[in-house]
């Protein structure tokens, strides 16, 4: 049995830089036929390499030009991967689908294709499917069950509702991803029937004769309905621009989509944390994101700044003062 | 009021006294009535009376007296001895004496003596039980009902039918479906839990003419309870298959239940208890006549739906764009998000088609104005006249006239924009562009320095006047430009707050996607329009159409990727 080398994820970097798809393509191919596994390519090659791609592009290294090039040319060997296997006969059929609000639908695809790898049947909605598409599309596809990854936890609200209207129709749901943090600590939040940390425990979940057929509608939050959540969330705009005015002293004019991004996604971080009722998502964002800043030579005190702006235009929200400390503390 | 043992009201009927002697023996009330009560009556008198029962202990827990009220909820208390069914602390207790439910205070009397105060709950507590199991019922079918009715896929729907009874309506359910058509018997069953549904198909004339079961209840379209099964009967009510499941766990009564679906035969539910449950009560089976009065309707509106949708699929797959064709010095992708058909079909088309001249090929984005059959049937013949034009060699602003000419035969309120033209691309790897836009949002223009510039048009949209004149424009396509088309319902597309992205915001995010694959850049700016939309939904059909004309050797577009690649990577100039 041949394996992925070290080499070989080397050469599959340089040409996702230059976003070479005929050449990643070959490679692939020349795997495949060499006997290297189908799951290999992905697990040993794929992934890999997208981990690097990701680190390139949160320390600056790459553009979001080059880091979405990247992951286009390496959906394609995805799809060449999934292609080479057969469409399973197998009883279990799922659908796979992006939490709504989560663009990685790359993330999905992977899973996708180690799942069928493994024998499962898959249908994967594309990235921006939200709870309403897939209400409609879940009782007409015959699934039994739904897989839902997601990589930022800024999109387990979406998740939530997403959950919900699979439930509702007695579909259970399987999640999966960093996004519901370590261990899958806010799968039960989002009212998952399971958890799964990987795509090969995934698939021997969903083949469990417990893993049930019908299921129930997911069981109610407690402190939902919650307005504070939704109170950030409106407040996304005005909250945006009051945190660029407030570094704007500090950074000076410039029209940084990172840093507007980036400030957006502070704000719908800071209304998860709200509404997972946990701080810590809030206070590893703001590491993260100051480290990314850090790269960009933007210091931590413009970030800082924002907080402070956001902090004063949030008194009414029980909870986000104290949040905003905590993160604030870090920088 | 059914238990094995009759037991007295709860009002405490006092038609039969037990024997006072064996009841009052060694007691001697506290306080002695004799001189102190009234004439006439004795409180030992009143305790004998009383409906509530009341036992007497000693400090040392022995019964010293037991009016009959007590005797009759708890026969088996007696004076002089301890009866520890009642403990000597606490101040309530609740039990179970002879399948009779007894509720009991505790109250401290003097010289450490106490007394416990008894009622038969028995009635009580089953109309309770009754009504919550009522309640219960009520959950079970509306939950039930919901579920059945949302789902419209006919295998998970029987997937449905066969779970959801388990365990408040039966153990084991079945489903039996007849199709005169091909004249076999669909059987679905959830053998037990924690093992996929099997799906058993039998011929239909068998199951027709048996005695018992399935068969008759498609003959006579009446219920049947079995309510006690032996092995022979369970064989003629179940498929073969499932006997062995059954006989291991002790199936014992059986309710055959026709559900409604205003067929010619109806279909059936066979659902089976195993001894450990309780037989069907009365309840039960008007519940499983209800809940099979709720299948009905859902196998009713599955087949509907099911008929229906492959209808508007087989219109809607003739109308959704194919894959694009590949095409010579040029890369092209496309975006497409038609709004879901619940709503009408859209009238947006986009193609990429042939022309008779070599290395010259067409392309075409338009929007029939409104929804429905009629507007989905005419942006298909649409793009069909552009296609048929294109491939007679005809120009774009000839092939918009001609779709003009069309819509004056046509309905009069079809009103229509739409783009048009013709790439070339010429040896060295450059490419020119003919188009005609008519009354369509203008596309958009990116040179391979990542400026983006619009084009602008004043033609006027294709409503079918007569003597409308189009007119057509050239543009030279550089190696590493790119031309983006789109519908309206791409910035007309309003957020929450009701605000649309606009064309600012395109133009500034196809900037910002300079050097990308012309793939990833449709999906890049489908991305930043959902992102835009955030929970509000789509409401127009979103079309994007990219086209990208290479630098000749794919290697060359390094620099471009390089240059953009420094420090300070996102601030792209947006030729604003």
């Amino acid at each position: 049995m041949t394996h992925v080398v070290s080499d070989e994820l080397d050469l599959f970097l340089a040409h996702l830089g230059r976003a070479d798809e005929v050449e990643a393509l070959n490679l692939a191919r020349n795997l495949l036929g060499r006997g290297v596994p189908g799951e290999e390519v992905l697990t040993d090659l794929v992934i890999p390499a997208l981990r690097v791609v990701g680190e390139r592009w949160a320390t600056g290294e790459w553009t979001v030009a080059r880091e979405h090039a990247a992951s286009h040319v390496s959906g394609r060997v995805v799809h060449l991967v999934a292609d080479t296997t057969p469409r399973p006969r197998s009883q279990t059929r799922i659908v796979v689908c992006c939490a709504q609000g989560d663009w990685h639908g790359l993330a999905s695809r992977i899973l996708a294709a180690l799942l069928r790898l493994r024998g499962i049947d898959t249908t994967v909605l594309p990235p921006g499917t939200g709870a309403g598409e897939l209400a409609r599309v879940v009782p007409d596809s015959g699934a039994g069950s739904v897989v839902l990854s997601c990589t930022v936890s800024t999109a387990l609200p979406g998740a939530r509702a997403m959950v919900e209207v699979a439930r509702r129709v007695g579909v259970p749901v399987l999640v999966g991803g960093p996004g519901f943090g370590p261990n899958g600590r806010w799968a039960g939040v989002v009212g998952a029937n399971g958890w799964a940390p990987d795509a090969e425990r995934a698939a021997e979940m969903l083949t469990d004769p417990d893993w049930p057929t019908v299921t129930t509608p997911a069981p109610r939050l407690r402190h939902l309905p919650d307005p504070t959540h939704d109170g950030v969330g409106l407040l996304r705009t005005p909250l945006v621009a009051a945190g660029m005015s407030a570094l704007a002293p500090i950074e000076g004019e410039r029209s940084d989509t990172t840093m507007r991004d980036g400030l957006a996604s502070a704000v719908d971080t800071l209304a998860v944390s709200l509404f997972l009722d946990d701080d810590a998502l809030f206070v590893d964002f703001t590491r993260w994101f100051a480290d990314v800043l850090g790269h960009r030579r933007v210091p931590s005190e413009a970030l800082a700044a924002a907080y402070r702006a956001f902090a004063t235009r949030l008194t009414h929200v029980p909870g986000a003062g104290a949040t905003l400390t905590a993160a604030g503390a870090v920088l | 009021m059914t238990g094995p043992r009759p037991s007295s009201d709860e009002r405490g009927s006092n038609t039969q006294k037990p024997a006072a002697s064996r009841l009052s023996d060694g007691f001697e009330p506290p306080h002695a009535p004799d001189e102190t009560g009234p004439p006439g009556w004795s409180p030992a008198e009143v305790l004998d009376e009383s409906d509530t029962g009341v036992i007497v202990f000693t400090p040392e827990g022995t019964v010293c007296h037991v009016n009959p009220a007590a005797g009759r909820v708890l026969p088996d208390c007696v004076v002089g001895t301890a009866f520890p069914t009642l403990p000597a602390t606490g101040t309530t207790w609740r039990g179970e004496v002879d399948d009779r439910r007894v509720h009991g205070r505790r109250a401290v009397l003097s010289d450490g003596h106490y007394a416990w105060y008894v009622r038969d709950t028995t009635a009580e507590r089953r109309r309770e039980d009754a009504l919550l199991a009522e309640r219960r019922r009520k959950v079970f079918l509306a939950e039930a009902g919901r579920m059945l009715s949302a789902t419209t896929h006919p295998r998970r729907l029987t997937d449905l039918v066969t779970t959801l009874p388990s365990p408040e309506l039966a153990d084991w359910v079945a489903l039996s479906v007849p199709s005169m058509e091909d004249g076999r018997m669909r059987t679905t069953y959830a053998p037990a839990t924690g093992t996929p549904i099997a799906r058993v198909t039998t011929g239909l004339g068998t199951a027709w003419t048996a005695p018992a079961g399935v068969g008759r209840v498609l003959r006579t379209r009446r219920q049947e309870l079995h309510p006690l099964m032996d092995r022979e009967l369970l064989g003629r009510l179940v498929p073969d298959e499932a006997v062995a499941d059954l006989l291991a766990v002790d199936a014992r009564c059986a309710l055959v239940v026709p559900v409604p679906t205003d067929d010619d035969a109806p279909s059936v539910l066979t659902f089976v208890r195993s001894a450990t449950s309780e037989p069907f009560a009365e309840e039960e089976i008007a519940l499983a006549v209800d809940y099979a009065e709720r299948v009905g309707v859902a196998l009713r509106t599955s087949r509907l739906y099911v008929e229906q949708d492959r209808r508007t699929l087989l219109l809607a797959r003739a109308l959704v764009p194919g894959p694009l064709p590949e095409v010579p010095g040029a890369r092209i992708a496309a975006r497409y998000r038609p709004v879901s058909l619940t709503n009408g079909l859209g009238g947006d088309f986009y193609a990429v088609h042939p022309t008779p001249v070599d290395g010259t090929w067409a392309f075409s984005v338009g929007d029939v104005c409104g929804r429905g059959t009629p507007v989905g049937m005419f942006s298909s013949r649409s793009l069909l006249i552009l296609r048929t034009a294109a491939s007679a060699g005809c120009a774009p602003a000839r092939r918009m006239a001609l779709l003009d000419a069309e819509l004056t035969l046509g309905d009069p309120s079809l009103v229509l924009t739409a783009i048009t033209g013709d790439c070339s691309v010429h040896p060295d790897g450059s490419a020119r562009v003919r188009l005609t836009c008519a009354g369509h949002p203008p596309p958009l223009w990116m040179d391979p320095a990542g400026r983006v510039t619009a084009m602008a048009f004043t033609d006027p949209l294709v409503a079918g006047i007569p003597g409308t004149v189009f007119g057509e424009r050239e543009l030279p396509l550089p190696a590493g430009s790119t031309l983006l088309l789109y519908s309206d319902g791409v910035t007309e597309a309003r957020d929450a707050d009701g605000e649309a992205y606009g064309v600012e915001a395109l133009r500034h995010d196809l900037a910002s996607c300079a050097g990308m694959p012309v793939e990833a850049l449709v999906e890049r700016l489908e991305q930043r329009l959902l992102e835009h939309l955030g929970d509000a939904p789509v409401i127009d059909d979103v079309v994007l159409l990219a086209i990208h004309i290479p630098y000749r050797d794919d290697h060359e577009a390094l620099p471009i990727l390089a240059e953009l690649g420094g420090p300070g990577p996102d601030e792209h100039p947006d030729g604003a």
